[in-house]
């Protein structure tokens, strides 16, 4: 620096170097249009996916019949009541039951755990932490084979909207433990350090502050994990969906009928209670799409495009909530 | 619990240290930050902390209310008392509640100003009015006559030296014995900087105030009494020690260390 003088005209003069800099620009303009084509390509494909669903399970899609009927041996007449609605059920309990699971746990890992003066602890919660990243990507059949074996021939839950909500929550939960960890990290440590200074305890912390501050990334992942479950087949087969059913799973305190034992005729037999629905036979709509897609009669394939449309809006729905929950807690906290 | 606070009090005179570190050394997993400090820090007065980077003031800071045992693998070691009181046999939250502090960084929460300093009287089961607390402590840092329409809109939304103020509010509506300040004007505009300066002339006559700055002009106008820390080199490895201490014109006219002339003038020149 001092008194060294740098010979300047080395620089200025390299042409070399400029030239260059259209060489790197022309690169640049390819690369954008190679990237831009794969896009489209991407999407072209997924669309036109979507628009044949359309055009093959048109016949159906605007009849109302389609949506107030159950599932029939003739094509034009079965419906995917008992599906939608047994999708919903079943998502329900899916919801109920991962997410306080998995929120605990996230929270559990990332404000506990890791702060941990036991060097045990440290150890098990990396090992945790390796494993619930590769329990996410295990293959959905496996956590059927679990629901299997759990729910249903140790607690002995039949097959029951209950069992199917559960094994599609378990399928979800590294899912949502995942992402409620990766929203906490999110909150800036001045925040939980500002939190501590005032007094107030970790839980206090966590429960006013964090939890607030994440809320929405986490529902965010909850929800694009509960759309992938919607559509979930494989672990629904394996602890026995069924395929054909013509009844609701029956709502609470509804109107229950039972067989008079004399006449044989069908007489009210008293309420249904509060939680007489998780015990219900189900179906849901990819189990029903599967079942049609299978059937001999090549009719059935309208229903199943219909039933696919179907199926595509309520995630197109589900995912269009999870974004719009991000904007509305990312507007109202900012850092 | 108050009542035994002000037992241990009341038989302590006014010239008492809040504050008394003695043989304090702090390590980050082994890696000494700072050795060997011996200090008291005087009741009802301003002690800035000043220093080169790297001297470790902030690293004392955050031990004085526990906020380092957030961090893993940090040891403190020697002995720190609050009113005689050993801090690390007392229980954290106890200590977060006595001794206040605020951050380099205005860290207000995520909520509406009204809030920001509700949730503290909240969380520490405080019995008396909100409300009037709430207003009291704006006042306090004059913060009151620019926000009082709008409680419930979000802390976010006010300036930087705004949400700084309002962060000191929240501090000291716990009414704690000593509050700590990390460099709390250095995010700030020169005038936010001078208002929040001027604040702090008037809290310290009420209030144990420790203040960690790097402008000396800053230490210069609020401060009574100065400890000034240099950082040592043992073989490339970088640790601070408190050079030394005593009233603000003794540090800044009559230095009694080579080193702390050399810091005080370089800077001022």
């Amino acid at each position: 620096m001092q008194g060294e003088e740098l010979d300047l005209s080395a620089i200025v003069k390299d042409v070399q170097m400029r030239k260059s800099i259209s060489i790197r620009k022309f690169w640049d303009v390819l690369f954008s249009f190679v990237a831009l084509s794969f896009l489209i390509l991407g999407l072209a494909i997924l669309l036109l996916l979507i628009f044949q669903l359309f055009v093959d399970g048109r016949g159906l899609l605007f009849s109302w019949s389609f949506y107030t009927s159950f599932p029939a041996p003739n094509a034009a007449e079965a419906g995917i009541l008992s599906a939608f609605v047994g999708s919903l059920f079943v998502i329900c309990v899916t919801v109920l039951f991962a997410i306080p699971i998995g929120v605990a746990a996230g929270v559990y890992l990332e404000e506990y755990a890791k702060s941990s003066s036991s060097p045990a602890v440290r150890i098990l919660t990396d090992f945790i932490e390796i494993n619930i990243t590769n329990l996410a990507g295990v293959p959905s059949i496996v956590y059927g084979l679990l629901g299997l074996e759990i729910f249903k021939e140790t607690f002995k839950l039949g097959n029951s909207v209950l069992t199917a909500g559960m094994t599609l929550g378990i399928l979800v939960l590294p899912v949502i433990v995942v992402t409620t960890r990766e929203a906490l990290k999110s909150v800036p440590s001045t925040l939980k350090e500002g939190s501590i200074a005032i007094g107030a305890s970790k839980w206090q912390t966590i429960w006013d502050l964090i939890l607030p501050a994440s809320i929405g990334s986490i529902l965010t992942g909850v929800i694009v994990s509960v759309s992938r479950a919607i559509g979930e087949t494989a672990p629904l087969i394996t602890v026995g969906a069924l395929t054909f059913i013509a009844f609701l799973p029956p709502l609470p305190f509804s109107d229950r009928f039972a067989p008079d034992p004399q006449t044989g005729e069908l007489v009210r037999a008293g309420q249904y209670g509060l939680f007489d629905w998780l015990f219900s036979g189900y179906t849901v709509m990819p189990i029903q799409m599967f079942d049609w897609v299978g059937r001999p009669n090549p009719e059935f394939r309208v229903n199943a495009a219909a039933a696919g449309v179907v199926l595509v809006l309520l995630t197109l729905v589900l995912n269009s909530a999870a974004i719009f929950l991000r904007i509305y807690f990312r507007r109202r906290i900012k850092w | 619990m108050n009542t035994q606070i002000n037992e241990v009090r009341s038989d302590i005179g006014e010239e008492a240290p809040a504050f008394r570190l003695e043989k304090m050394s702090i390590a980050y997993s082994g890696n000494v930050a700072v050795s060997g400090v011996t200090l008291n820090i005087p009741q009802k007065q301003l002690m800035a902390l000043i220093g080169p980077s790297g001297c470790g003031k902030s690293t004392i800071l955050r031990s004085l209310c526990r906020l380092n045992d957030l961090i893993p693998g940090v040891e403190v070691s020697g002995r720190i008392s609050l009113f005689h009181e050993d801090i690390r046999q007392m229980d954290a939250i106890a200590v977060h509640r006595r001794v206040g502090m605020v951050f380099q960084r205005p860290n207000p929460f995520p909520k509406s100003i009204y809030e920001n300093i509700a949730l503290g009287l909240r969380v520490n089961g405080y019995r008396g009015r909100i409300d009037e607390m709430v207003e009291r402590s704006l006042q306090q840092v004059a913060l009151w006559d620019e926000v009082k329409d709008r409680l419930r809109s979000s802390a976010l939304n006010l300036s930087g030296g705004q949400q700084q103020r309002l962060c000191i509010a929240r501090a000291l509506s716990l009414q704690p014995e000593v509050i700590l300040m990390d460099e709390p004007c250095s995010a700030l505009d020169p005038i936010a900087s001078l208002r929040i300066d001027n604040l702090l002339n008037q809290l310290k006559q009420y209030y144990t105030l420790v203040v960690v700055t790097h402008n000396l002009q800053q230490a210069a106008r609020i401060s009574d009494s100065v400890a000034f820390f240099n950082t040592n080199n043992d073989n490339g490895r970088i640790y601070g020690t408190l050079a030394e201490y005593g009233p603000v014109v003794q540090v800044f006219s009559e230095p009694q260390k080579k080193e702390t002339y050399d810091y005080v003038n370089a800077r001022s020149n």
